[in-house]
């Protein structure tokens, strides 16, 4: 039972990380929360909804469309939603993106209706046997793909020219702006890489979780929690975060409660901002 | 303005307002005075924290759902008086207010805006799941409505019809807008108004910025209290669908359209989104997607609100007054 | 008499040595100037003294006592003021909000007797509204009282920054560059401003990058390179100091460039 939790706890690990790790980037490179992440996250699963379901798309083709669409949609709201507020209080990024979030779920709920979806992949019928743990093939998936992802990114990162100037721009703004670093660009692109990501675990995890347009509202507050926990604006400590999180939620959730679930990642949350408020990697600045 | 208009200005509506019952006998009306009046109380408290203050309370109705929820079991579980369920209700929001704005406020604004949307999702869970307490999604039904005031000779102030509560939520919405304007004439408000505007400049010149911030909390739970006490005592029907972020989402954008940081914004606020959507009833599907456009919209093109925009054309006109007098 | 000390003040940031070893004094009736190339440390320096940021190692004492641990708050409390270099105002607020702000301190009343409208609050706020239309004044910001903060010319908004400081009453301000950004003019206004604040009595540490506005108007110059103190003395004896020339233009200057007045 243990092992199959920890199983359970490393895959939903892996889905937060790829959730996180784009919000996490938002916040070092823009200096913004977006409250609109989860929405975001929610525009993958209905994506790949309708490209495999609607258009009968094979599945990693629908994920890799689902990516791409919504990655596009991300840079349209940063121009549109958040381009006019930098600069501003922290507090009107807080508001237009949770207003973006209100429109978004919303206009799901009408276009689309409050039935939850289901996606059809022949994988989720498959179970696979590992130690005393079972688990099904999609969900494998779900773990591979978040791993492949997530390590496609450190290589974006850390050895394209266009990588490297985005992780300038998260330490030192207005640096990286005078050495020729295209602000405006490095913010499109992260935007993008960060809808892409949460998209894909939207996408990813349509068919174990369903589609429908609240379905972002849980991972929005889990990736909050894995960010600050991990340190805002640090990759490394939302990927640590998500895996710490997914495996501390599904251990709780089958030895303590399983209705309050959600209330472990809170409880997280409240330790880490008593205890060590710049999370686990983050730097230590007032 | 002269002296003597500005008084007319203040006092008439006041006036008014005690007035309107005896002048509008149409319960609709009356309905949505009340209405107003209810989710007033509730953006002053609002305005305290977040439109003053600057720190965003996600978990705003769901501090609302606390005070609610206290005063309904204060009243049908305890058979308390409504009199003694209103504090209480008041006190219980403060402590979870003090409890879960003392590790946040501490840190950057973010943090406590995180801290409040974690919050408000386990309030939500705990209104809905602990059936024994708070009725799950069934909530708890028969709230009775304010206990009468007895008074000499056999008479009484009863709160059961409209009228009477009117009244009840008309000296609550005053003392909100008193308590308000009193804060921003007072050393107390413009430290609040100093830290949303630059933590680190209140600092130097030494507002104790988390103190500072942790009152402004304190103070607008106190409101929110108050209102989801009134609240449980008007609809007598307490239920966790009421008491949702997408609830506080609304009140925060009846308090930027109003105003934020005003002393009229809040209750504009509270009146154009109380108003409007009762009579587009039609539109009802439509009506969160345009809260969400309009929140967006009023954040680019009018962050100040509908009041905030009033006082930069006043001061524009002085200004082109001045010049051309010289 | 000593006003401020900093004791073997160390500041690390991970493997970085941003401040170190700094030994340094402040006289009260001084006003002493900082300087030194980009990157030196003074503003980490500055946030250090203040408490904005606490030493790795050292010791940081102020009217004589110890007050390395202490919140930039409680330090106001005590007279220890500074301004910013970046964002130094309260945005939306008006201009004379922004300096009723620095009042703070100075006015008794709680928020309990503004709710009871008590007469000694009504008292309070009239004296702070009229020492804030002083300080407005005397900083040259007369008939701005009304405009909000943000809308001010950037010069203005400088002067702004210092009036805030000013109106909390120092004994000790730290000006962070306060002429930073400005052209000959608003420089020369600023020069004025703040040794009319010197003159008033209040000891002054300031950090500039401009020579002209150092040399004129300090009695002593500290010198930081690299975290660490090169040199300190008069302005003359710094002007001619061939190792600060060398720091601000490198290796092969040895004429006096710096501060050609």
């Amino acid at each position: 039972m243990f092992f199959q939790q920890l199983v359970n706890g490393l895959i939903l690990g892996g889905a937060y990380a790829l959730i996180s790790v784009g919000m996490t980037m938002i916040f070092g490179i823009m200096n913004i929360s977006n409250f609109a992440h989860g929405t975001i996250y929610m525009l993958g699963g209905y994506c790949v909804y309708f490209f495999s379901m609607a258009f009968g798309v094979p599945f990693f083709l629908a994920v890799a469309l689902s990516i791409l669409a919504v990655g596009v949609a991300g840079i349209a709201m940063e121009r549109i939603v958040f381009k006019p507020v930098y600069g501003g209080p922290v507090l009107n990024d807080l508001l237009i993106s949770l207003g973006l979030a209100v429109f978004l779920e919303n206009g799901a709920l009408f276009l689309w209706g409050s039935t939850s979806l289901s996606v059809k992949t022949p994988y989720t019928d498959v179970i696979i046997r590992i130690f005393s743990a079972s688990v099904t093939l999609q969900r494998i998936i779900v773990l591979v793909a978040s791993i492949v992802l997530i390590g496609a990114l450190y290589g974006f990162l850390n050895s394209t020219r266009f990588g490297k100037a985005i992780v300038a721009t998260s330490q030192n703004p207005r640096g990286a702006a005078l050495v020729g670093v295209d602000l405006s660009q490095v913010y499109m692109a992260t935007m993008a890489i960060s809808s892409g990501l949460a998209a894909a675990a939207g996408a990813l995890l349509a068919p174990i979780f369903y589609v429908f347009p609240t379905m972002g509202s849980t991972p929005l507050l889990k990736a909050f929690v894995i960010v600050v926990l991990g340190g805002m604006g640090n990759v490394q400590g939302a990927v640590v975060g998500g895996f710490l999180v997914g495996i501390a939620e599904s251990l709780g959730g089958a030895y303590i409660s399983s209705a309050y679930k959600n209330v472990f990642a809170f409880i997280i949350l409240i330790g880490v901002l008593l205890i060590r408020p710049q999370g686990l990697f983050g730097r230590s600045e007032k | 303005m002269s002296g003597r208009l500005k008084k007319l200005f203040t006092l008439g509506p006041i006036v008014l307002a005690f007035l309107f019952p005896s002048l509008v006998k149409d319960p609709y009306y009356q309905h949505i005075l009340i209405s107003t009046f209810l989710f007033a109380i509730s953006v002053y408290g609002f305005n305290i924290i977040t439109g003053i203050a600057g720190q965003f309370n996600i978990a705003h109705a769901g501090f609302i759902g606390i005070g609610s929820y206290a005063s309904a079991l204060a009243m049908t579980k305890l058979a308390l008086s409504f009199w003694v369920a209103l504090p209480m209700a008041v006190l219980v929001t403060i402590t979870f207010g003090f409890l879960i704005g003392y590790p946040s406020l501490r840190l950057r604004g973010v943090y406590f805006a995180l801290t409040t949307l974690g919050f408000g999702e386990i309030l939500f869970l705990v209104f809905d799941n602990w059936i024994p307490v708070t009725g799950g999604p069934m909530g708890i039904t028969g709230i009775p409505a304010p206990t009468p005031i007895p008074l000499p000779g056999g008479y009484q102030i009863a709160f059961d019809s409209k009228t009477g509560f009117y009244y009840l939520c008309l000296v609550f919405v005053l003392l909100a807008i008193y308590v308000n304007r009193q804060l921003l004439h007072s050393r107390l408000g413009r430290a609040m108004l100093s830290v949303r505007e630059n933590e680190d400049l209140a600092q130097s010149v030494g507002i104790p910025v988390t103190r500072t911030k942790i009152t402004a909390f304190l103070l607008a739970t106190i409101f929110l209290g108050i209102c989801g006490s009134l609240y449980a005592h008007y609809f007598r029907f307490v239920s966790p669908v009421s008491f949702t972020a997408g609830e506080s989402f609304r009140q925060a954008t009846m308090l930027i359209v109003g105003g934020k940081g005003t002393l009229i914004g809040p209750i504009l606020g509270a009146f154009i989104f109380t108003a409007l959507p009762e009579s587009l009833r039609s539109v009802e599907d439509y009506q969160w997607i345009a809260y969400g456009v309009i929140l967006m919209l009023c954040i680019v093109f009018l962050p100040n609100g509908i009041v905030g925009l009033v006082n930069e054309l006043r001061a524009r006109r002085t200004i082109g007054r001045a010049e051309d007098r010289s | 008499m000593n006003l401020l000390a900093c004791e073997k003040v160390h500041k690390n940031f991970g493997g970085l040595v941003a401040v170190n070893q700094v030994e340094l004094k402040v006289d009260q009736g001084e006003i002493v100037g900082l300087i030194g190339p980009n990157g030196a440390g003074k503003t980490t320096l500055f946030n250090l003294i203040t408490g904005f940021l606490v030493p790795t190692s050292g010791k940081i004492v102020y009217q004589g006592k110890d007050i390395t641990w202490l919140p930039p708050h409680v330090l106001g409390g005590r007279g220890l003021v500074r301004t910013f270099q970046k964002i130094n105002i309260f945005p939306e607020l008006t201009v004379l909000d922004n300096i009723l702000i620095g009042r703070y301190l100075h006015i008794k009343g709680g928020f309990i007797q503004s709710l009871l409208q008590s007469r000694v609050q009504k008292q309070e706020e009239k004296m702070a509204q009229e020492r804030a239309m002083q300080v407005l004044n005397a900083v040259g910001l007369s008939g701005w009282e009304g405009q909000q903060a943000k809308n001010l010319p950037f010069g203005l908004q400088r002067a702004l920054g210092i009036s805030i400081a000013l109106a909390a009453q120092p004994k000790l301000l730290l000006l962070d560059e306060p002429a930073s950004g400005m052209n000959t003019e608003e420089k020369k206004h600023i020069t004025e401003v703040i040794r009319k604040i010197y003159q008033s009595g209040i000891t002054i540490l300031i950090v500039e990058h401009d020579m002209n506005v150092v040399m004129n108007l300090c009695q002593r110059i500290i010198v930081l390179d690299y975290g660490t103190v090169l040199t300190e003395g008069t302005p003359e004896e710094v002007q001619h100091d061939p190792r600060v020339i060398e720091v601000y233009l490198g290796k092969g200057y040895r004429k006096n460039v710096i501060g050609a007045n």
